[in-house]
């Protein structure tokens, strides 16, 4: 099963999220509260996607998004920036820090979210065909 | 902190390097000669204080002077004059600068003024900092429960924890279109903040304006189908592409589509219309309805923010008049043109033109006027 790391300050947007993809069926959700957290959850549990809060306290998303990129094995995952309010200020630090995509809360349409996992999904995939493909002998 | 760093723009090799011996020991120092040269170090350097002589060759000292407030309104000016020359400091003075130096120099004087005009420079980016700071703070706050109000409701919508009854999914209905409205209203009211507060940027892309306008359409369909309004579109095949700023412009057709959708009676149609107008390098967004219309007198007051028509019109339809002074306003901010055509009981036409080039492309007619 995919494990997907939900990361939000809020509680309440949290558990909406989670919800959400509960439904869609199919994932395992992991939580953290904030970036640090974040890594954390990350370093030990490998999510296969992290839909990622910006602004939080004690590290935001921006930093953790960073942070994750200079590993080895996050410098690949799928993050998709997740943040209330739709400026392109918003979107345009999030794919400058490293994030994969972005959607702004709150989120009317859960298809789209529910889509851009699955191309995330599927692009990593092709990705790390080509990763064992050329590493093979 | 870094040592500030000040442009000394003279054309006399005299005092120019005596402010430099003056001004080195505590500040950088870049000194030229021509007003030309200055303009284009503003864009090298990040200028805090310009020192500048009005009575030069060339470019006349005081379009330089207007030229260094437009590129930063926040940088200070000292002008310096020659004997008895009172009225280039007047000048000086009235367009901003914040003191005049006379020649000869006096190095305590100078030094005091430099000191006293960089303080007064940073308290001022301080203050906007802290503004755009509060402004993304309330931004935040407010809109965060809203999400979360709107995310919960929408579980109970979808029947996600259990059916509803008829009334209650009724009910809820309500409590989800109005959230969206409020979350509409803060959009609009924080934008008229930071465009007041002179805190909004442009972020520049390519972006095709026809999809552009049909996600913003999207976004009122169930709106639409419930007013059973017919909304029909046109837009040139190839698209409508231009180098813009995408936010700015979807929340102005967000505006004119709710204005028109909303005074727009039910049952009747809305045409938006995207076109290519090529010679104007522009793209033009024509949004008709077939709604009250409004009184030729009234439309300008409409673009005032918190205004709107009679009385007897608010009580039909409330609302602030907000959506509309926000668009005109991010449409000037834009580059572009918004013009309103209205008939009363026939209804009205908007014809919104978004240059197709950047600002910065188009060349000296474009420069902006805020």
């Amino acid at each position: 099963m995919r494990k997907i790391l939900v990361v939000d300050d809020n509680r309440d947007n949290q558990d909406i999220l989670t919800f959400r993809l509960q439904l869609m069926g199919g994932f395992e959700i992991l939580v953290a509260y904030n970036g640090k957290e974040a890594l954390e959850v990350a370093s030990r549990a490998r999510p296969d996607l992290i839909l990622m809060d910006l602004r939080m306290p004690v590290m935001d998303g921006y930093e953790a998004t960073q942070a994750l990129r200079r590993t080895e094995w996050g410098k690949n995952m799928p993050i998709i920036a997740v943040t209330v309010g739709s400026t392109e200020e918003h979107r345009e630090k999030a794919l400058r820090v490293g994030c994969s995509d972005f959607i702004a809360k709150p989120i009317i349409d859960y298809s789209i979210i529910g889509k851009k996992i699955q191309e995330l999904f599927a692009a990593s995939g092709r990705a790390a065909e080509v990763a064992s493909a050329s590493s093979a002998p | 902190m870094d040592k500030p760093n000040i442009l000394v723009v003279d054309d006399e090799i005299g005092p120019r390097e005596s402010l430099r011996v003056i001004l080195k020991p505590y500040y950088n120092v870049y000194a030229v000669e021509k007003a030309a040269d200055a303009i284009e170090m503003l864009n090298l350097i990040p200028v805090d204080l310009v020192t500048l002589d009005l009575k030069m060759p060339g470019l006349s000292g005081t379009k330089v002077l207007e030229k260094i407030k437009q590129h930063d309104p926040d940088i200070e000016a000292i002008i310096i004059t020659g004997y008895g020359s009172m009225d280039t400091a007047v000048e000086g003075l009235r367009l901003g600068a914040f003191d005049y130096i006379s020649k000869p120099f006096d190095v305590n004087h100078i030094l005091a003024l430099v000191r006293r005009a960089l303080q007064r420079r940073q308290a001022r980016v301080e203050l906007k900092n802290v503004k755009s700071e509060f402004l993304a703070n309330i931004s935040h706050e407010l809109r965060t429960p809203l999400s979360v109000v709107i995310g919960f409701v929408s579980i109970l919508l979808d029947q996600l924890i259990g059916q509803l009854t008829d009334q209650q999914q009724k009910a809820l209905e309500r409590v989800y279109k109005n959230s969206g409205e409020l979350l509409e209203l803060i959009d609009n009211v924080l934008t008229l903040t930071s465009l007041n507060a002179g805190d909004l940027v442009l972020n520049e892309q390519s972006v095709d304006a026809a999809a552009l306008v049909h996600d913003c359409i999207q976004r009122y369909e169930k709106q639409l189908q419930e007013k059973g309004i017919e909304l029909s579109v046109v837009s040139p095949p190839g698209g409508a592409p231009l180098v813009g700023d995408p936010a700015k412009l979807g929340r102005i057709v967000q505006n004119l589509l709710h204005n028109a959708i909303k005074f727009t009676p039910a049952g009747k149609k809305i045409t938006v219309k995207i076109a290519n107008a090529l010679q104007q390098r522009a793209v033009e967004i024509e949004i008709s309805d077939t709604g009250a219309g409004m009184p030729e007198l009234h439309i300008d007051r409409m673009f005032q923010p918190f205004q709107q028509m009679d009385s007897s019109m608010r009580r039909q339809f409330s609302g602030l008049g907000l959506g509309l002074a926000v668009a005109r306003r991010l449409t000037d901010f834009v580059g572009g043109s918004l013009r309103i055509q209205s008939r009363q009981d026939i209804g009205t036409h908007v014809l919104l033109s978004i240059p197709s080039q950047p600002a910065s492309a188009a060349g000296e007619s474009a420069t902006r006027v805020h």
